[in-house]
């Protein structure tokens, strides 16, 4: 088995983003370490299965912001929808807790891009 | 915290044990910062493991802990990290969060037992990334592309322009339905075109749920996929290609990763 340099593979934190320079999505981090990977029966009786996990992600989009920027997590920072809403409450906490529920699977598309798209013409 | 009693192995993955990440594992953020990442090795395979509290992993906190974004949003971020730092160097077989033992010899017994699988996947997945792409359809540029396209509608639109009140309204009302079914057969169509597409570019693929959309976000996912590639330039390049074909009525694409590939392995229990 060989393990190639990859030199074009990021050795970067979340942070630093790893979508060609876009920000790490939250969504895509939640989704892959809290719903996909090997399931292993450790010595800690960890139920990962048992818990919704919808209402992790929301309690965790609607608490989190401010509290993960004190812990020193920053990767949606510049998230105008998980940062700008956070703070000091522009939009009620039941227009943020609609447009979460209404987001179902919480998407990326609850947050509004800050990465520019690829067009033709552009 | 000491490696003591109250001491667990928290496991992040599993990858070959002549991978050489100890460096690199080593400067990424531990579930615990204070406890760097290395290596616990039985056989051909190796454990990617930190260690942590029992007290912060305890089995009677936990299903309150991990509705605690202060306290999963950290870890799960970790997690991930200590991951990417170790696939830039290795073949990664990720865990799902939260896997720990009590200590160091329960790590290698489990490695041992399962050395062969584990090594069968290491050997399927050998240099494999996972890509995630992400298609989305900008419902408004659609509608208004549909509009102009449509010969059916710009004759109802002509009708439109002299119809009285109540013909109108019945008009309008056609016309929508029939943009709105024209947009939505485009969206089956490009999401269908674009994982056919991105698939032929990939060895093995996965199709995830849609996230749905939010009314303040003109734009619907039509494509929520992960691809496992060896590298990632074919992807992009396709992604590349759709956008300049459909990208002008509304389609566009994301890619994030390198990641681990967290969808091409066993999902259930090892």
């Amino acid at each position: 088995m060989s393990y190639p340099e990859r030199s074009g593979a990021r050795q970067m934190g979340l942070g630093q983003g790893r979508s060609g320079g876009g920000p790490a999505q939250l969504a895509d981090v939640l989704e892959r370490v809290l719903d996909k990977g090997i399931v292993v029966a450790g010595d800690i009786r960890i139920n990962l299965l048992d818990i919704e996990l919808l209402t992790v992600k929301i309690r965790l989009l609607i608490a989190s912001a401010d509290k993960a920027r004190e812990m020193g997590i920053d990767w949606w920072r510049d998230d105008p929808f998980l940062s700008g809403g956070s703070s000091d409450g522009d939009g009620s906490l039941e227009d943020r807790l609609k447009r979460l529920e209404s987001a179902a699977g919480i998407g990326d598309e609850a947050k509004q891009r800050r990465t520019p798209r690829r067009r033709k013409d552009e | 915290m000491t490696n003591g009693d109250d001491a667990g192995y928290y496991v992040y993955g599993v990858i070959d044990a002549d991978a050489e990440v100890e460096s690199v594992i080593a400067t990424s953020s531990a579930i615990d910062p204070h406890q760097p990442p290395y290596i616990v090795t039985a056989g051909t395979v190796a454990a990617v493991v930190s260690i942590v509290s029992l007290d912060d992993f305890g089995e009677a906190d936990l299903p309150e802990r991990l509705n605690e974004p202060e306290w999963l949003l950290p870890r799960v971020a970790a997690h991930e990290d200590v991951l990417a730092h170790a696939l830039a160097r290795a073949t990664v077989i990720p865990f799902r969060f939260g896997t720990v033992y009590r200590d160091a010899a329960s790590v290698e017994d489990f490695l041992r037992s399962h050395e062969a699988e584990l090594a069968a996947t290491l050997r399927r997945l050998n240099g494999r990334i996972e890509i995630g792409v992400k298609a989305y359809v900008d419902r408004d540029r659609a509608a208004e592309v549909a509009r102009r396209a449509d010969t059916d509608l710009s004759g109802l639109e002509a009708e439109l322009a002299d119809a009285p009140e109540g013909r109108a309204y019945m008009l309008r009302r056609r016309i929508d339905r029939m943009v709105e079914d024209a947009v939505q057969r485009r969206e089956a169509e490009w999401s269908e075109a674009s994982h056919d597409a991105l698939s032929a570019a990939a060895e093995e693929s996965r199709v995830n749920p849609i996230r749905s959309p939010t009314p303040d976000e003109p734009r619907s996912m039509i494509l929520n996929g992960a691809y496992l590639v060896a590298s990632d330039g074919d992807l992009r390049q396709v992604a590349r290609d759709l956008e300049e074909q459909y990208g002008s009525a509304g389609f566009s694409v994301e890619l994030t990763g390198p990641w681990p590939p967290y969808n091409f392995v066993e999902q259930g229990r090892a």
